[in-house]
C-alpha cells in the first residue's frame, strides 16, 4: 500500500454511526454502524425493505435518522437536541449535499425541461456555471452517455434506458464525491439494462467517485464493486471483498440469499 | 321609429359592454393574484398564514357573490369605507373567484410528484429553486383550463353588479326593455355579447396554454 | 313603482332586507359617534351644489334614456323641491329597485326618489316625506278575455285566474286579503316580462297600478288590452324617502313639498306627466305608515 492509499483508508468519507431508522414502529435500520472510504465503490445486496436503500435516502438527506448520528467527509449531518439526532439547519446541508449525487429507480428528470435543460440547470442553479458553459457541459456528459442526440428532446419522448443515462449525466454534472445510485436499473426492460450497466462502469473507471450502488444485478455487483455489504433486517450481516462473499459468505442468511446451500450441518 | 330602437340598443349595449370587459378583465386580474397569495399561503409553513388562508377561501367560497359584493358596497360604508361602485364590483367578483383560484393553486401544486422535489433535493436547489423553476413551471399549465374556466364564471357573474349602480351589459338590456318593451332584441343581443366574450376569454386561455407548454426542439 | 317593485325577486328581496338589517343595526350604533357634526345635513347638500337621488327605471314614475339620463314626473318633482331648497343641481344613483334603501342608508345616496310607496314597513327603515304621488291600482287584460273583472273580489270568484303581481309589491297583500288563494298569484318581475306573461296566456290578469300599466299598454299599441281601475282598493300614495338620521332634511323638504302644491307648480309637474295632482293632498303619510290603507 501507497502513502497515499494509507491516508485515504485512514479518512472516510461516509461513516454511518449506531444509526437507527424506523417506520411507523417497524425498524428498518438497527443500530447500524457503517464506514465507507474515499473512492470506494460499494454494492449494497440484500432482499427488499432490508434498509439499503434507506442507507442511500438517508445520505441524501431525504429521511431522517431515529438515533446515531451520520457525517459526511468528516461533517456530521445531525445534532443533538435533547437525546434526539435532528438534521442540521437546511443552509447547512447544503454544504453537505453540494457533495453528494443520487440517481433514481424513476430517474426523477424533470418533464418540463429539455434533456439539455435537465443536465444544464442544476449547474446554473448551484452557482457552478453560467449557462453557456453548463450547457456546453450538458453536452459533453451527454456525449458520454450517448444521447448527444436527444439534447433537445423532452424526457417523455425517451426510453428507459436513455432516461436513466440522462439523469445519471445530470447527477455527473455537479461533479460530486459520492454518487448515489438507488436500484438505477429496476424500473427498465430487461433488454436496456445492460446500457446502464455499461455506463456505470465507465463512471466507475473514470470519475473516481466513492459510489454506494443498491442494486439486484448480482453479477454486475460482483464484477463492479469494491466491496459488497449483504443486508437483512436492518443490519449489514456480510461485508467484504465480491469474490470472498460471492462465493464463500460466512452468514447462513446471505447464503440463503444467493441460492447457496447451508454450510457443514 | 325602428331605427332609433336601434340606435339606442346600440348605445346601451356599448355603455355596458364598456363596464362588463372592465369588471371581467380587472376582476380576473385580483382573482388571479389572490389565487396565487392564498394557494400558497395555504401550504405556507407558517400557521398563522395558513389560517388566514383557509378563512378566506372558505368564506369566499361558501358565502355567494351576489351577497359579498352588496357588502362591500352597501355594508362597508357603516364602518366608514366608502368604494366606487366600480371598485366594489372588481373587488367582490375577483375575491370571490380568487377564493375558488386558490383552491386550483394549491391542488395543482400539490399534484407535483414527489420524486421532483426529492430530484431538486439531491441536485442540491434551495425550496426557492425548487418552486421556481420545477414546481411552478409544472403546476402552472395545471391550473390554466381551470383557470380559463373560472374566469369564464366571472365574466358570466359580472351581471351582478346592476346591484350596486352599475350599468353593465345585462343591467342596460333590463333598462331598454323596460324603456321599449322590447324583449327578443336586448336578449338576443346580450346573449350573442356574452358568448362573443365568452369566445375570446376561450381563445385568451388557448394562447396563454400554448405559450407555457414545454416545447422540444428538433435537431 | 312603489310598492310595485318592478325589479324584486323574492330572494333578492330576503337579502337586500338581511343585508338592511345589518347596515341598520351598525348604523344605530354609529350615530353617536358621527353626532357631532357641525353642518346642517341641508347647509352640507347647499354647499356641495347636488342632491344624489337613488332611483330605479319605473317608467313613467321614473324614466332613465339610453345616456343615463334622468326624468320622469318623480325625479322633476323632487328636483324642483331641492333647487327651492338651495340645491341646486340632481345626480341620480341608478340601482335596481331592491338596492335603493340599502343604498340610502349605506350613503349612498341623500334621499330616493323612485315612486317608493308609503307602507308600515318601510317606514320603519326609512323617514318618508308626505305623499307626493298618488295612483290606484289597475288590472290589465286582453280584451278578448272571457272573464271581465273589475275588482280583487272579482278575481278572487274565477278559479280559471293566474294573476300577475309585482313580486314584494303591495298587489299581493290586497289580492290575498280579498280571497284570492296564493297558487293564483304569479310574481313579475317588471313591466315587460308581465306583458310577456300576459300575451302568452301564462297569465289572464296583469295587477299593478293604474300609470305604470298605462305605460305597458302605451308601448304595446298594436295589442287590444283592457285597462280595468279596481274597484275595491286603496289609493297607493309614495314619498321621498331619507335617512332615519336627515329627519330634519325631510322636515325641511315637506315644507317647501307643500310651498309647491300651494303656488301650482306641483299641479304643473304632475299635469303634465298624466298624474292626478288632487289624490295626494287627501291623504297623510301618517295614516299610510299606521298601514289603514294596506289592510
Amino acid at each position: 500500500m501507497s502513502k497515499m492509499e494509507q491516508k485515504a483508508v485512514s479518512r472516510p468519507i461516509i461513516e454511518l454511526s449506531n444509526v437507527s431508522k424506523a417506520f411507523n414502529g417497524v425498524s428498518v435500520l438497527d443500530n447500524l454502524n457503517l464506514v465507507i472510504p474515499k473512492g470506494q465503490k460499494v454494492a449494497l445486496l440484500g432482499p427488499s425493505g432490508s434498509g439499503k436503500t434507506t442507507i442511500l435516502r438517508i445520505l441524501m438527506t431525504l429521511e431522517t435518522i431515529d438515533a446515531g448520528q451520520v457525517r459526511v467527509g468528516g461533517q456530521s449531518m445531525y445534532e443533538e437536541q435533547s437525546g434526539v439526532p435532528r438534521l442540521l439547519p437546511e443552509s447547512q446541508l447544503r454544504s453537505v449535499r453540494a457533495r453528494i449525487g443520487m440517481v433514481f429507480q424513476h430517474f426523477g428528470l424533470f418533464p418540463h425541461l429539455t434533456v439539455l435543460s435537465n443536465i444544464a440547470l442544476p449547474q446554473i442553479l448551484n452557482g457552478q456555471a453560467r449557462k453557456a458553459e453548463a450547457e456546453a457541459r450538458a453536452l459533453d456528459l451527454l456525449q458520454t452517455v450517448g444521447l448527444a442526440d436527444k439534447a433537445h428532446l423532452l424526457p417523455d419522448q425517451l426510453s428507459g434506458g436513455q432516461k436513466q443515462r440522462v439523469a445519471i449525466a445530470r447527477a455527473l454534472a455537479l461533479q460530486p464525491d459520492i454518487l448515489l445510485f438507488d436500484e438505477p436499473t429496476s424500473a427498465l426492460d430487461p433488454q436496456r439494462v445492460s446500457e446502464v450497466l455499461d455506463l456505470l462502469n465507465v463512471i466507475g473507471e473514470t470519475t473516481g467517485a466513492t459510489m454506494l450502488l443498491v442494486t439486484h444485478e448480482m453479477e454486475f455487483a460482483r464484477q463492479f464493486a469494491d466491496r459488497v455489504l449483504f443486508f437483512d433486517h436492518g443490519q449489514i450481516v456480510e461485508d467484504g471483498a465480491p469474490d470472498l462473499v460471492f462465493t464463500n459468505p460466512q452468514d447462513h442468511r446471505t447464503r440463503a440469499f444467493l441460492g447457496l446451500p447451508a454450510r457443514g450441518v | 321609429m325602428t331605427e332609433n330602437i336601434v340606435l339606442d340598443l346600440f348605445c346601451s349595449v356599448l355603455h355596458g359592454l364598456e363596464i362588463t370587459v372592465a369588471l371581467t378583465v380587472l376582476g380576473s386580474v385580483l382573482a388571479f393574484i389572490c389565487a396565487f397569495v392564498f394557494g400558497l399561503g395555504r401550504i405556507a409553513r407558517w400557521r398563522l398564514i395558513r389560517i388566514i388562508s383557509v378563512f378566506y377561501i372558505e368564506v369566499f367560497r361558501g358565502t355567494s357573490v351576489f351577497v359579498q359584493v352588496f357588502w362591500l358596497y352597501y355594508a362597508l360604508p357603516a364602518f366608514g369605507i366608502l368604494l366606487s361602485p366600480f371598485l366594489s364590483g372588481i373587488l367582490g367578483l375577483g375575491l370571490n373567484v380568487g377564493a375558488y383560484g386558490a383552491e386550483v393553486v394549491r391542488s395543482a401544486i400539490q399534484a407535483t410528484g414527489k420524486d421532483q422535489y426529492e430530484s431538486c433535493c439531491a441536485l442540491n436547489f434551495t425550496r426557492y429553486q425548487t418552486f421556481r423553476y420545477i414546481v411552478l413551471p409544472q403546476a402552472f399549465p395545471r391550473m390554466l383550463p381551470v383557470f380559463g374556466n373560472n374566469m369564464v364564471e366571472l365574466m358570466k357573474a359580472t351581471s351582478i353588479v346592476s346591484l350596486i349602480s352599475l350599468s353593465d351589459i345585462t343591467f342596460q338590456a333590463q333598462q331598454f326593455r323596460i324603456r321599449t318593451g322590447q324583449t327578443f332584441l336586448p336578449f338576443a343581443v346580450t346573449l350573442l355579447v356574452y358568448f362573443l366574450l365568452y369566445l375570446g376569454i376561450l381563445f385568451f386561455v388557448q394562447s396563454v396554454t400554448r405559450l407555457t407548454k414545454p416545447k422540444s426542439v428538433k435537431v | 313603482m312603489g310598492s310595485m317593485s318592478n325589479r324584486l325577486r323574492k330572494i333578492y328581496a330576503v337579502t337586500v332586507l338581511f343585508m338592511a338589517f345589518s347596515v341598520g343595526a351598525v348604523h344605530a350604533a354609529q350615530a353617536q359617534t358621527t353626532a357631532q357634526v357641525p353642518l346642517s345635513r341641508l347647509a352640507q347638500l347647499q354647499q356641495r351644489g347636488y342632491v344624489r337621488i337613488g332611483l330605479s327605471n319605473e317608467p313613467p314614475w321614473t324614466v332613465i334614456d339610453a345616456d343615463g339620463r334622468v326624468g320622469g314626473v318623480g325625479p322633476e318633482l323632487t328636483h324642483a323641491v331641492f333647487q327651492r331648497m338651495g340645491v341646486p343641481e340632481m345626480q341620480g344613483v341608478l340601482s335596481t329597485f331592491g338596492g335603493l334603501i340599502p343604498g340610502l342608508l349605506a350613503d349612498r345616496s341623500d334621499a330616493i326618489s323612485s315612486g317608493l310607496f308609503i307602507q308600515p314597513g318601510r317606514c320603519q327603515a326609512v323617514a318618508f316625506s308626505e305623499p307626493d304621488l298618488c295612483d290606484r291600482e289597475a288590472l290589465l287584460m286582453l280584451a278578448n278575455g272571457h272573464s271581465n273583472p273589475r275588482s280583487y273580489h272579482d278575481l278572487a270568484k274565477d278559479h280559471a285566474l293566474q294573476i300577475g303581481v309585482p313580486a314584494g309589491g303591495s298587489e299581493e297583500h290586497a289580492a290575498l286579503a280579498a280571497g284570492v288563494p296564493a297558487n293564483r298569484l304569479v310574481p313579475i318581475s317588471d313591466g315587460p316580462s308581465g306583458m310577456i306573461m300576459l300575451l302568452s296566456g301564462r297569465i289572464q290578469v296583469y295587477s299593478l297600478p293604474a300609470s305604470s300599466a298605462q305605460h305597458l299598454v302605451d308601448l304595446w299599441h298594436e295589442q287590444k288590452l283592457t285597462l280595468v281601475k279596481v274597484e275595491d282598493a286603496p289609493v297607493m300614495c309614495a314619498g321621498i324617502a331619507f335617512s332615519p338620521r336627515a329627519v330634519a332634511l325631510r322636515d325641511a323638504y315637506d315644507h317647501v313639498l307643500a310651498q309647491l302644491k300651494a303656488d301650482g307648480t306641483y299641479d304643473r309637474i304632475l299635469l303634465a306627466h298624466g298624474f292626478d295632482p288632487t289624490l295626494a293632498r287627501e291623504h297623510t303619510r301618517k295614516e299610510f305608515c299606521a298601514g289603514k290603507e294596506v289592510q
